[in-house]
């Protein structure tokens, strides 16, 4: 609960929508270590400070602000952390950078993907401040900040300031570093498609946008290649499963022309083992890169015909990184 | 406005307050109610009678009733609604 | 280079301008206030201080620029403008900013463009969002954006809409960008618009009103 001084200190800012005794609280809530200088990190902490963030810098000469400590409840126990580029934020927190003559802020949240964040600041510059473009980028700072401490916002969002201070969003491009997030009744649809398979492996497409994911379901084509040349293809669909050619590629025609792309591939284990084989990996990535890049891969792995889990791969910096994707509720 | 006969879950005295106070306050109070929570509001005066509710109900709360007091000053009943503060 | 430039209001979006302008160098800034600072102001005012409550806006304010700023020249009015103030103090300026927060003076500015000369650089702030427009002789005003003044009440006033410090700080900065700019091309003006909820910004173009009662021949 906020204190009297408090109310009367942040009376017009708690009369804001979406900004209560809550969000005034959160504001307290986050320490910001400023590792910038100049008018752009006054102006950024003069506001954040006025707002009721506690700040810390390095240098302490505040410019013409009159660089108020703020009245926060009790000791801040989370850190955002701004800094220029090439640096990055542990965590959470904005990068300040400057590229072909125009600056950048890239904000991100804690669960926010770095590596995203990797690929969006890899051409920034540190900032070149003059003149003005300080109190225009501190005071855009400052709100960067305020929205990741108030909990609003994309996990990693952008603005770009031209030279002129003309201002405009930047958006990252979708995150391929994690696993894409399935609706519980297209997951259903999938392993009733990957059981009806059974007891061969069963394999499917997830196509679609940020916004909607499709299943496609697809043929085992082993069973295929096994039957027409045994020695070259010593498996059967029991233990293995692969994409017809034309079928893929119809899939991937048809997602272009829909303004989607392939998300991810499933297959089944009919008797376990759970998670991403050695098989699976050398079939993903043959040469230690992956032949589908921005592609995750989904491994179901069943046990007495029915589904016993289900393991994400997701290609990121190097490797495949795997995490659980929980079954629908009726599955367990 | 009638009030119905509801027994609030909170009351506020913003009869000594000026604006933009007055809605602070009352703002607060309804933030601290859980959904369906009633708080009465005693206020005093123009702006206060014209802001207030209409503030309230702008936030997406409910006017339970508004009744005028015998030493003129006025009840405000507001139901504390999901819509957020 | 700059001339001098005056400010008129020094609250949420006066102060970044003023503070904007004299790093870029401005020699010449006269701040005009009619208030006192108040402890509601502070987390949207980041000039003034709970030691500065009291005592009237454009002191401290002018106070704080002169000993950042040594090469800059402050002149401060502590009073409110009304209408018979507007033409004589524009009429002494090469620019000027609109920092107040009252629909009345907004226009009130607006309309004396045309007739003075003095080109200004027109902003507001409300909740989540702002708007800043930079109205030059020849280019659109006010009334070629909004047709007549809107009432005084159908425009939330900070009392019950809030403010988010920050945003005034990034209007105020961006008033002051648009200052220091290219005069807009005749017959026109840019409204810069920002929509802090979804970091959306938008610039529109406003095409001057032939015979608009703000800025045209018979105005």
């Amino acid at each position: 609960m906020l204190t009297e001084p408090q109310i009367q200190r942040y009376a017009r800012q708690l009369l804001l929508r979406d900004l209560g005794e809550k969000g005034q609280e959160s504001l307290g809530a986050v320490r910001v270590h400023l590792a910038l200088g100049g008018s752009l990190a006054g102006a950024a902490a003069a506001y954040l400070r006025a707002g009721g963030t506690e700040v810390e810098r390095a240098s302490t000469s505040p410019g013409p602000w009159a660089s108020t400590p703020p009245l926060v409840g009790s000791p801040p126990a989370r850190r955002l952390d701004v800094l220029a580029a090439p640096a990055a934020p542990g965590r959470s927190g904005v990068v300040v950078g400057a590229a072909a003559g125009a600056h950048v802020l890239w904000s991100i949240a804690e669960e926010g993907c770095h590596a995203c964040l990797d690929l969006a600041r890899r051409d920034l510059a540190p900032p070149e401040v003059r003149g003005p473009a300080g109190i225009q980028l501190g005071t855009l700072l400052a709100f960067l900040v305020q929205r990741r401490a108030l909990g609003l916002g994309s996990p990693l969002e952008g603005i770009q300031m031209s030279r002129e201070g003309v201002l405009s969003t930047v958006s990252a491009p979708d995150c391929i570093h994690r696993p894409p997030a399935v609706p519980g009744s297209v997951l259903a649809a999938l392993l009733h498609h990957l059981a009806a398979a059974l007891p061969d492996e069963g394999c499917a497409v997830l196509v679609g946008r940020e916004d909607g994911v499709r299943l496609v379901p697809m043929e085992n084509a082993q069973a295929a290649h096994h039957a027409r040349d045994p020695e070259a293809f010593p498996r059967t669909a029991r233990t293995a499963f692969s994409l017809d050619p034309r079928a893929w590629l119809t899939v991937l025609r048809e997602a272009d022309q829909a303004g989607e792309r392939v998300l991810a591939i499933a297959h089944s284990h009919p008797e376990g083992p759970p998670g991403f084989s050695d098989e699976d990996r050398r079939w993903a990535a043959p040469d230690g890169q992956p032949l589908l890049p921005g592609v995750a891969h989904l491994v179901v792995a069943f046990e007495g015909g029915r589904p016993r889990s289900a393991r994400w791969a997701v290609w990121a910096e190097g490797d495949f990184r795997e995490s659980d994707c929980p079954l629908p509720a009726e599955h367990e | 406005m009638r009030s119905p006969r509801v027994t609030p879950d909170a009351r506020i005295d913003i009869t000594a307050e000026v604006c933009p106070m007055t809605f602070v306050r009352t703002k607060i109070a309804l933030e601290r109610l859980p959904v369906g929570g009633v708080l009465e509001v005693r206020l005093k005066g123009d702006e206060p009678l014209r802001n207030v509710p209409e503030s309230a109900r702008d936030l997406g709360h409910t006017v339970l009733g508004l009744d005028r007091l015998e030493d003129g000053t006025w009840r405000l009943l507001l139901r504390r609604e999901a819509a957020g503060c | 280079m700059l001339g001098a430039t005056v400010i008129i209001g020094m609250g949420g979006l006066g102060c970044p301008a003023a503070v904007a302008l004299a790093e870029a160098g401005a020699r010449r800034l006269t701040l005009v206030d009619g208030d006192v600072v108040e402890t509601s102001n502070l987390h949207r005012q980041p000039l003034y201080g709970p030691e500065d409550v009291g005592r009237p806006k454009v002191e401290v304010a002018g106070e704080r620029l002169s000993q950042a700023f040594p090469g800059l020249e402050v002149e401060t009015w502590a009073r409110r403008v009304g209408p018979p103030d507007v033409e004589p103090l524009l009429a002494r300026h090469a620019l000027a900013i609109d920092g107040t927060d009252s629909v009345g003076a907004k226009f009130l500015l607006s309309d004396a463009v045309a007739r003075i000369g003095t080109p200004l650089v027109s902003g507001g702030v409300v909740q989540w969002g702002g708007q800043a427009m930079r109205i030059d002789p020849g280019g659109a005003c006010l009334r070629c954006l909004y047709g007549t003044a809107p009432r005084e009440d159908e425009v939330p006033t900070c009392a019950r809409a809030g403010v988010l410090g920050s945003l005034a700080g990034v209007l105020g900065a961006l008033q002051a960008s648009l200052a220091l700019g290219p005069a807009s091309p005749a017959g026109r003006s840019t409204l810069h618009v920002v929509d802090g909820r979804t970091l959306r910004f938008r610039t529109l173009t406003v095409r001057r009103v032939p015979d608009c009662p703000g800025c045209g021949a018979r105005a």
